[in-house]
């Protein structure tokens, strides 16, 4: 029976799973299973997490999450024998960056076409007008209703430490120091190979019997090119990267969005049109 | 949708919303027993909805739900009792919307909680239901008939490239409430595997597009015996081209590796890096071993692009659309092929063009359309590296020395790739 790795996280969980299982060196040594946090129903710890899903599993990487705890964290918790090795990581989330994140009615009846919500885009959805128009809209009417950045990002900071302090290791910090310098997120809550490598570090450095200095080096080379969560990526808005000083940041850049690549530019349009696209 | 409204700091309901709200960032909460908010009618005669998207706040056990009652004066108009965070719908009588500008709205909430009273909070709102939207919907498009089974459905048959081109063409406005593309994989049986297909919609379709040499044999019989007669069936190949990838061979080590890569680590062979043997050295030193074998074994690129092209006029002579002349002129100047077999964004369109022409329920495409569709599409991530000598051998337009290949969930230049592939290196989807 090969040793298991359980990992219970949102999507970012399954970053680290996939990550776990491409390893040359776990390979046929240790397997990675992963209970998505965010998807799974109470139904399932009976059908699909009961002892034989259980049986393989010698460690435990767990997301945690600020308040108060979930009943799926709950049954998580109920089938871990006392003592069990559990290393807990913290989620990494970054809604400072995407400061319109708020509201779009459109959802409630089409969830999953663009489900990362722009309020100006929602506002400007009922309104006519060509391209240039609309666009010149949402650029004026985005510099008029942006934010504090700074207090923004204090207020994710807070969050960090939240949930830092319930996890066996920071990555609040780490954040904070380098998301001016390398893109750490996709989206608010998807992030790129540059967070999933530390994320994975850190937790090969907790998890009992492995040879870090290997396995940290085959993690590097597996994510050197490796472009993290990007099946969906949310523009960032150009006064957004100015204001917060963001030096990756390229005007030009072309975003990946399913079977697209698409400028901000395109991407608002297409967000204020909920234009159909293509896988 | 008729009208957005966005609550909260960013939204546009500053001016409409009356007492009873404490507004924040992204949202406003509803606090206390009661809050009104006036909400701009456009005064046409359309029937309206009020769709709102609400969370409460609850406290398990002991409050689990937030009722609401939505009233225009005295009359009630609906009437919740909200959980979780959900979409609620109001529909609004014509009396209320017909030639009138604005609609006063009051909520009432009886259930106000202060979260300072039971979680670790020093919050002291009597907060209930937290609003973050609302949209004025008209009630057809509220309660929209679909797609129904009553369309006229064009079958496109055939792999990947026949999914592609049915997502295409369903994503184009003439065909919306007027005809369906329906993909039918003719890699499986389609009797056992999808019985309601045979004697179904396959039955009663259109027209048919049939993506050539691929599929099962029987399951492509089996569509054409049950179209109905006279059915349109086009016919299509989907051409592919080896000039640009000169050194294309089988590899041994490209067998399936389970789960990890179903087809293979690397599944388009290289017969010059194949034959290195990368242990034990720099990948400078690799890199160099592999261009000078390259340019020492480069074979007629000439005689390459004669035999793709004897192949793609084989083809057009089978199908029902012509791609050899069109492939010719263009593979220099448009990215036509990611690899061998693998049509880019602009092949693809030319694909999707020459099947549109035919006669279908929407009627003509404009060419338009067919470019927003498209859009920034990148096609499949699976883009086989082309080697500079041969970009510069056929004056490729699109090929620049630093060019990044994306190679599923990489991206990749052509020496990083060539290094992965002589040292046959693991690599994340």
């Amino acid at each position: 029976m090969t040793p298991a790795i359980l990992i219970y996280g949102n999507c970012q969980g399954e970053e680290l799973m996939l990550t776990g299982r491409y390893l040359p060196s776990f390979q046929g040594r240790v397997a990675f299973k992963w209970i998505p946090s965010h998807k799974v129903s109470a139904a399932d710890w009976d059908t699909l997490y009961g002892p034989d899903f259980m049986r393989d599993v010698v460690t435990v990487w767990e997301q945690v999450e600020a308040g108060p705890v979930s009943p799926h964290r709950a049954a998580l918790h109920r089938l871990l024998p006392a003592g069990f090795p559990v290393v807990k990581f913290p989620p990494l989330s970054a809604l400072f960056l995407w400061p319109f994140s708020g509201a779009d009615p459109r959802i409630a009846a089409d969830p999953d076409r663009y489900p990362w919500p722009d309020s100006v885009g929602a506002v400007l959805s009922t309104e006519a007008g060509d391209d240039d128009t609309l666009f010149d809209r949402y650029m004026t009417m985005t510099a008029e209703r942006m934010p504090d950045l700074e207090r923004r990002l204090r207020m994710d900071a807070a969050r960090w430490r939240a949930t830092d302090a319930l996890a066996d290791f920071a990555m609040g910090p780490w954040v904070e120091q380098n998301f001016r310098t390398t893109k750490l997120f996709h989206t608010s809550g998807h992030i790129t190979a540059a967070a999933t490598v530390v994320l994975f570090k850190n937790l090969l450095r907790l998890t009992h019997g492995l040879n870090l200095a290997a396995l940290a080096q085959e993690a590097h080379a597996l994510l050197r090119h490796h472009r993290g969560q990007d099946f969906e990526c949310v523009p960032i808005h150009p006064l957004v990267a100015r204001n917060l000083g963001l030096t990756w940041y390229d005007l030009d850049a072309r975003y990946r969005w399913h079977g697209h690549e698409w400028t901000f530019r395109q991407y608002i349009l297409h967000y204020i049109r909920w234009a159909p696209y293509l896988d | 949708m008729k009208s957005a409204f966005i609550f909260g700091h960013s939204g546009n309901l500053q001016d409409a919303l009356g007492p009873g709200w404490s507004v924040e960032d992204g949202y406003a909460w509803a606090v206390g027993a009661e809050s009104r908010l006036t909400l701009a009618l456009p005064g046409d005669d359309t029937t309206y909805v009020l769709r709102f998207v609400v969370h409460p706040l609850i406290n398990p056990g002991v409050r689990d739900s937030q009722r609401a009652i939505f009233k225009v004066g005295d009359a009630i108009l609906a009437r919740f009792a909200i959980a979780e965070r959900q979409a609620v719908e109001i529909p609004l009588p014509p009396a209320l919307t017909s030639g009138v500008r604005s609609l006063e709205l009051t909520v009432e909430h009886p259930d106000a909680m202060r979260p300072a009273d039971f979680q670790a909070s020093s919050d002291l709102r009597w907060l209930t239901l937290c609003f973050h939207s609302a949209g004025l919907i008209g009630a057809d498009e509220a309660s929209p008939a679909g797609d129904g089974p009553n369309l006229p459905v064009v079958l496109v048959a055939g792999g990947i490239v026949a999914r592609q081109l049915a997502g295409i063409a369903s994503a184009l406005p003439n065909f919306r409430g007027r005809a369906a593309f329906r993909y039918v994989d003719t890699a499986t049986d389609i009797g056992s595997a999808e019985p309601g297909w045979a004697m179904g919609a396959v039955s009663g379709a259109a027209a048919c597009w049939l993506q050539m040499e691929t599929g099962r044999a029987s399951t492509i019989e089996g569509l054409g015996s049950v179209l109905l007669p006279g059915t349109a069936i086009r016919r299509f190949g989907v051409p592919h081209m080896r000039a640009l990838w000169p050194f294309l061979s089988a590899d041994a080590r490209a067998v399936p590796e389970g789960d990890l890569y179903p087809s293979a680590r690397y599944r388009f062979g290289d017969r010059i890096a194949a034959g290195i043997r990368a242990a034990g050295m720099s990948d400078d030193a690799l890199f160099a071993l592999y261009e000078a074998a390259g340019a020492r074994d480069m074979p007629d690129l000439d005689a390459l692009l004669a035999a793709d092209v004897a192949d793609w006029e084989r083809l057009d002579g089978q199908s029902d659309i012509a791609l050899a002349a069109f492939l010719k002129n263009n593979f220099r100047v448009e990215r036509l092929f990611l690899a061998p077999s693998v049509p880019g964004p602009a092949l693809l369109r030319a694909l999707a063009e020459r099947l549109l022409a035919f006669p279908l329920p929407g009627g003509d495409v404009p060419a338009a359309d067919l470019d927003t569709v498209m859009e920034g599409y990148m096609g499949p991530r699976e883009e086989l590296p082309v080697h500079p000598a041969v970009a510069s051998h056929f004056g490729l337009a699109w090929w620049h020395p630093d060019l990044s290949y994306r190679w599923f969930g990489n991206r990749l230049s052509f020496r990083d790739y060539m290094l992965g592939y002589m040292r046959w290196a693991a690599w994340r989807p």
